[in-house]
């Protein structure tokens, strides 16, 4: 694979351009709304007693890989397929490599959807440990959040990577929004659970608990690190050799 | 030296369109070099393959001596590039939008910053230097896009029908900045309409159907193409006119089209002579001359599609050519 030398001023113009369209993207300000007014819900719960403080936060973290992955994936989706009309003329007729655009783009995402779900569940997830009952480990409730990370980092990779290979966003979407719902069913087929982000969200309230295994953790980490990287690397083979 | 040459450069897309077809493009340093042909003919494909926007099926581009990758930011970086009706990234004004170019230029920010202010200033943005681009005439775009073009002060200059869409006066204004930037680089203008662009340039291609079929200096084609034929739009009854000039010139063609003449000087005269001569028979039959101007366009488009059958015709000849001798008999 051919990867050029990486320059640093073309990745930060597109980078904090792509960052302030997604400051004054409307979808991104609702959705931030959702996630605050979400928060809030979540604190009032852990404030009943019948509820434990995994159960708690378990319910709270995963509704981002389940409920708010739609969101993610067409934040994301849109990345690169939404500037299909000026990409070319505009942008990479200039003198930035296909890879600095590509690799700008996603950070700016990741920077959106990691910042968007750290900034809500890190001062809120403090909240709750500090109101709510019952067994809590704090290695676990780590690893939960890595993993929730992990999990919305491989969605935001494949949903830039299928935006760099499609022209339309919208396809781009539909297709990443169906795989990612359909992971649950395609990793049990392949005897491949510690992928299934269905399996991972059913176990994260035993995880809180403190009841996990550590190389199965590491494996899942690996898993989706390796997807993550491996489909960022097949997106910027593929979008440099496109046609533009 | 040449600034670009393509050899062989051929593409075709999905496997069903031939969009370029063994074109062995040539610019020299210092060249204004039109390159003129009919919509679809071509000549943005040719850009786009310039500029490591798109690859080749076959053959090659160098620029600079260097071949053109979708890498090759080095080479991209001497490059300004104007596109046909330019787009811009959602919610800039001039100064964000030239400043964006700027960075993706690696240009420092003291120098960056200056030369933004003086090019809004030469292409007469100042004014609207916080307005949203999206709101802009496309005048205004055009501008703004030849500002882009030249944000990294490029040894050479690309440009993608510069004139389309705009009013006469942004036309003159683009042709005479072709002109002043043609003093100092090398410049390719692409355009369907070489009326537009052949006074500014120094060399031209012409591109039919995706092959060049003309290229060379510009006072070569002038020559190819010598029409030696005026039009003469004028008003009054032109009856008495055009009988004098069937029975004193019967060595002149002469042709009428409502209110316009069109004249054909016989090959090898003194067109300005004949031209006085004429005028003054206009005069002398009380005629008012409205306009005059050139058939040379119209005899382009001849010329094009005479070279064009010329190909048509040769094909049978190149593959006797490309035969063994004493295969064809």
């Amino acid at each position: 694979m051919d990867f050029p030398a990486f320059s640093v001023m073309p990745f930060q113009a597109v980078l904090t351009n792509d960052l302030r369209s997604m400051i004054r993207s409307w979808l991104v300000r609702i959705w931030l709304i959702l996630i605050a007014a979400q928060s809030l819900f979540m604190i009032a719960v852990s404030l009943d007693e019948e509820t434990t403080v995994a159960e708690t936060l378990a319910g709270y973290l995963g509704l981002f890989p389940l409920v708010w992955s739609t969101v993610v994936i067409i934040v994301s989706g849109g990345a690169v397929s939404s500037e299909s009309g000026v990409v070319a003329d505009s942008i990479l007729s200039k003198a930035i490599t296909r890879t600095e655009y590509v690799a700008a783009k996603l950070t700016s995402r990741l920077i959106v959807v990691l910042g968007a779900f750290l900034a809500a569940t890190l001062p809120v997830s403090y909240i709750i440990t500090e109101n709510a009952t019952g067994p809590l480990d704090n290695a676990g409730l780590r690893w939960a959040f890595i993993l929730v990370a992990l999990m919305l980092t491989l969605l935001t990779c494949l949903s830039v990577a299928f935006s760099a290979m499609f022209n339309r966003t919208m396809v781009a979407i539909v297709v990443v929004w169906f795989a990612w719902y359909i992971a649950g069913s395609v990793t049990a087929l392949f005897n491949a659970d510690y992928l299934s982000p269905l399996a991972i969200i059913d176990n994260l309230p035993t995880l809180i608990e403190g009841s996990y295994k550590t190389d199965e953790l590491l494996r899942t980490v690996v898993g989706f690190g390796g997807l993550a990287i491996g489909s960022m690397l097949a997106t910027i083979w593929h979008f440099g050799h496109k046609d533009l | 030296m040449n600034v670009i040459e393509t050899e062989n450069l051929t593409k075709i897309y999905q496997n069903d369109y031939i969009a370029l077809n063994n074109m062995n493009l040539k610019v020299p340093t210092g060249a204004v070099f039109g390159l003129v042909g009919p919509n679809g003919a071509g000549k943005s494909t040719t850009i786009r393959l310039l500029l490591g926007l798109h690859a080749p099926t076959a053959g090659h581009v160098t620029v600079f001596g260097e071949p053109m990758t979708p890498g090759a930011v080095d080479l991209r970086r001497r490059i300004g590039f104007l596109p046909t009706n330019p787009k811009f990234p959602s919610g800039m004004n001039p100064v964000t939008y030239l400043d964006f170019v700027g960075r993706l230029s690696s240009i420092p920010n003291e120098i960056r910053k200056p030369k933004l202010a003086a090019l809004l200033r030469a292409v007469g943005l100042l004014g609207n230097a916080s307005q949203k681009v999206d709101g802009f005439s496309t005048g205004m775009i055009t501008r703004l896009g030849i500002a882009a073009s030249l944000m990294n002060d490029p040894d050479l200059l690309i440009w993608d029908e510069p004139t389309s869409g705009l009013d006469p006066e942004g036309r003159k204004y683009t042709i005479d900045l072709i002109r002043e930037l043609g003093q100092h680089k090398t410049i390719l203008v692409s355009s369907h309409n070489l009326g537009d662009i052949r006074q500014v340039c120094t060399h031209i291609g012409i591109v039919s159907d995706g092959q060049l079929i003309f290229s060379g200096p510009i006072a070569e084609m002038k020559n190819l193409t010598k029409a030696d034929a005026i039009a003469l739009e004028l008003s009054g009854d032109l009856a008495p006119l055009v009988n004098r000039l069937h029975q004193e010139r019967p060595d002149l063609r002469v042709m009428q089209r409502g209110d316009t003449l069109e004249i054909t000087f016989p090959p090898a005269s003194t067109i300005a002579s004949e031209l006085g001569a004429v005028l003054k028979m206009v005069t002398e039959a009380g005629v008012t001359l409205v306009t005059i101007h050139s058939l040379h366009d119209d005899m382009v488009d001849a010329f094009i599609h005479l070279l064009e059958e010329e190909r048509s015709h040769g094909f049978s000849r190149l593959f006797r050519n490309a035969l063994p001798s004493g295969a064809d008999q």
